[in-house]
């Protein structure tokens, strides 16, 4: 027997002799959990009003279309960004000097980055970012400012209303705000691995 | 007399000031955050508990089929599964997988269970360069000390020893400002990231069903770790199962204001393989390592809801000997009320050795009631003393007086009587007299002895009777 069989026999052998087993609650229970924040799923601006309520709770600032986002950049003090080629942001080109390949020996010359999200949640204020949607995972994470580009269509009411757009992508990263800690003494300090300015541009 | 001392008293009367003051504070703002969390956003936070702790009990009375269901699921998403019985098992497939890769350097992110097999040493011992990249852990790796809390690895240090740490490591001049010394750690992590070969991780759950690892951080840092380097290894214990997908959001609602008082966690990774053909960075392999330490016994005991545990860290947060103690008292990976139960079970040395873990509990039952999956601590906190005393474990005994005296008056009354006209004795007899009796002198160096007031019901009873019973 190897390490496997041996440990799903103690496994079996601990859980057989279990005179009842507990059952397990019905997806539709499970699913009834909603917060206060929850949207109405059939109101499509409720959801959206929702989400950017939220989104701005969480620390996340909102844009509404590309000039209102360049104004916010320059106010940042914004140098070299890098944008998904796939978004076409033509005036963002002409205000700064815009790479559309993500070079990881230059992390750190990177001072924002523009990504697709592929979509969000209105209940918690949260953008959706996949493999699928993102070229680059470093060009998501390591300049200071990330920007994720997000179509009101693509906003659902719930987590568990989004989870069935995952697809079969192995690399779903749900993004509640700007990284964070509160490591020292409890005081909560902003942009500690990832973006320390998290945009979220709806379009 | 020192070897009937417990270990987690001397811990806390030796504990300086500040430490203590520290944990106090964090500890006490972190039970209110959570609590103004789950009531706001809930009408009935309770019934979400009692939801979870049914979903989480099912998978564990149903384990071996959905283990071999996640196997499976996973492979099918082109992950390579592992099974190790022991922490041991678990550090050499780690090792094993970096000799193939040809990797020497590992970026890990906080996960409790390499903390139970001791990874970060085993591998430096192997010549691996092994870093910690959540901000809390990288301050325990550099100051070789140990976590003293599972989600806050750090609550016992302040930002002064944080200051000298770096300054000492030569992350830059010495501050006491939290945000520069953030700042310190990224920069320095940063290069970290971008020049290991593996990424480390656990898992906050593991889906059965679609064979994808949850994995929240509020840093980042296992998100880059996952996008920086071309090997991810997980290891998770085999108790991490979580049946469907559709079950993540009520676990993650839960953890998330359990632990820190937020409705989801920053980042929240649904991870299923290696990244996808077109994706620039990212691994190229994945691995999961399923580990058993201990858990199958523990699952084959009369504690087995203790394997519920989702780590959200509320039972120390909240519990008043936590508080006083700081969770290096439990001398273990796990501390607080969760460690008091966990720790003894999983501990290499085995149970006598922390038998008296159970004891240091006055069983006010606050863990149980904040617990996101329900787990009935203060049972099961009575289940392993009734252990440690079916087992003979001296540590069971420390600072308990024996209860033979009090068996024997309590069945012949004249002894009852002599005792209680004894106990008037102890209102002028000194105290110290009392110390020839060991445990009675351990109890009594942290205890005042009340002035004894009772005694007089009979001899009142009597003199009533006499006087012909009118009150
Ligand atoms: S025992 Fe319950 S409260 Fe304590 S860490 Fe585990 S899940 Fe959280």
């Amino acid at each position: 027997m190897n390490a496997r069989d041996r440990i799903l026999s103690k496994v079996r052998a601990a859980t057989d002799p279990l005179p009842e087993k507990t059952a397990l609650p019905d997806l539709d229970v499970v699913a009834s959990i909603g917060s206060r924040t929850m949207p109405d799923a059939g109101d499509a601006n409720a959801v959206c009003a929702t989400f950017e309520e939220e989104w701005t709770k969480v620390g996340g600032i909102l844009v509404n279309d590309e000039s209102e986002l360049i104004e916010l950049l320059k106010s940042l003090d914004a140098g070299k960004g890098y944008a998904d080629p796939a978004l076409a942001l033509e005036s963002l080109k002409g205000a700064f000097e815009v790479d559309d390949i993500f070079d990881r020996e230059q992390v750190d010359t990177y001072s924002f980055s523009i990504t697709r999200a592929t979509g969000a949640v209105g209940e918690t204020g949260t953008i959706i970012l996949t493999d699928g949607d993102t070229p680059n995972r470093l060009s998501a994470l390591a300049p200071w400012i990330h920007v994720a580009v997000l179509s009101r269509e693509n906003i659902e009411a719930t987590l568990g209303a989004a989870i069935p757009t995952f697809g079969s992508d192995p690399s779903v990263v749900l993004v509640t705000g700007p990284s964070k800690t509160a490591d020292i003494e409890g005081i909560l300090i902003e942009g500690v691995h990832g973006p320390g300015v998290q945009i979220c541009l709806l379009v | 007399m020192a070897k009937l001392e417990q270990a987690i008293d001397n811990h806390a009367a030796n504990l300086d000031e500040e430490t203590r003051e520290a944990v106090r504070l964090a500890s006490k703002a972190k039970t209110e955050k959570r609590v103004n969390a789950l009531w706001t956003d809930f009408d009935d936070p309770n019934a979400l508990r009692k939801l979870a702790s049914q979903v989480r009990q099912h998978a564990l009375d149903n384990l071996p089929d959905y283990l071999e269901q996640a196997e499976a699921a996973f492979q099918k998403n082109g992950v390579q599964v592992h099974w190790a019985e022991d922490g041991d098992q678990a550090n050499a497939i780690v090792l094993d997988i970096m000799r193939r890769r040809g990797a020497s350097k590992v970026v890990k992110s906080k996960s409790m269970v390499s903390e139970e097999t001791e990874l970060v040493p085993f591998l430096e011992k192997h010549g691996m360069e092994a870093v910690e990249t959540d901000l809390g852990e990288y301050v325990v790796q550099i100051d070789g000390d140990h976590p003293s809390h599972i989600v806050t690895p750090i609550i016992h240090k302040n930002r002064r020893q944080v200051g000298r740490s770096f300054e000492r490591e030569g992350l830059g001049e010495y501050t006491e400002d939290p945000l520069e010394l953030t700042r310190m750690a990224r920069r320095h992590l940063r290069q970290k990231y971008l020049d290991a070969d593996v990424g480390m991780t656990g898992a906050n759950f593991v889906v059965a069903e679609s064979g994808r690892i949850v994995l929240v951080t509020n840093e980042g840092n296992a998100r880059f770790s996952m996008a920086a380097t071309k090997t991810h290894i997980a290891m998770v214990g085999i108790e991490k199962i979580i049946p469907r997908e559709q079950d993540v959001p009520l676990f993650l609602s839960l953890l998330g204001r359990s632990a820190t008082g937020q409705p989801l966690t920053v980042y929240t990774q649904f991870i299923g393989g290696p990244k996808s053909a077109s994706q620039e960075e990212g691994p190229e392999e994945m691995h999961l390592i399923f580990l058993d330490n201990g858990r199958s016994d523990i699952l084959a005991s009369n504690c087995k809801e203790i394997l519920r545990c989702i780590r959200c860290g509320a039972c120390m947060n909240v519990c008043p000997v936590y508080r006083q103690t700081s969770g290096h008292a439990y001398r273990s990976v796990y501390p607080g009320p969760v460690g008091a139960v966990l720790s003894p079970l999983l501990n290499k040395a085995g149970f006598p050795d922390l038998a008296d873990l159970p004891k240091a509990s006055s069983l006010c039952g606050a863990c149980q009631e904040v617990c996101p999956v329900d787990i009935p601590i203060p049972d099961l906190l009575l289940r392993l003393r009734n252990k440690g005393k079916q087992e003979h474990a001296p540590k069971t005994s420390i600072n308990t007086p024996g209860l033979s005296f009090w068996a024997l008056a309590a069945t012949q009354p004249a002894a009852w009587k002599t005792g209680l006209k004894l106990g008037h004795a102890m209102n002028v007899v000194p105290h110290a007299l009392l110390d020839v009796n060991p445990s009675a002198k351990s109890w009594r160096s942290t205890r005042e002895l009340p002035p004894f007031r009772g005694g007089d019901f009979r001899s009142w009873l009597k003199a009533h009777e006499k006087k012909g019973g009118a009150s």
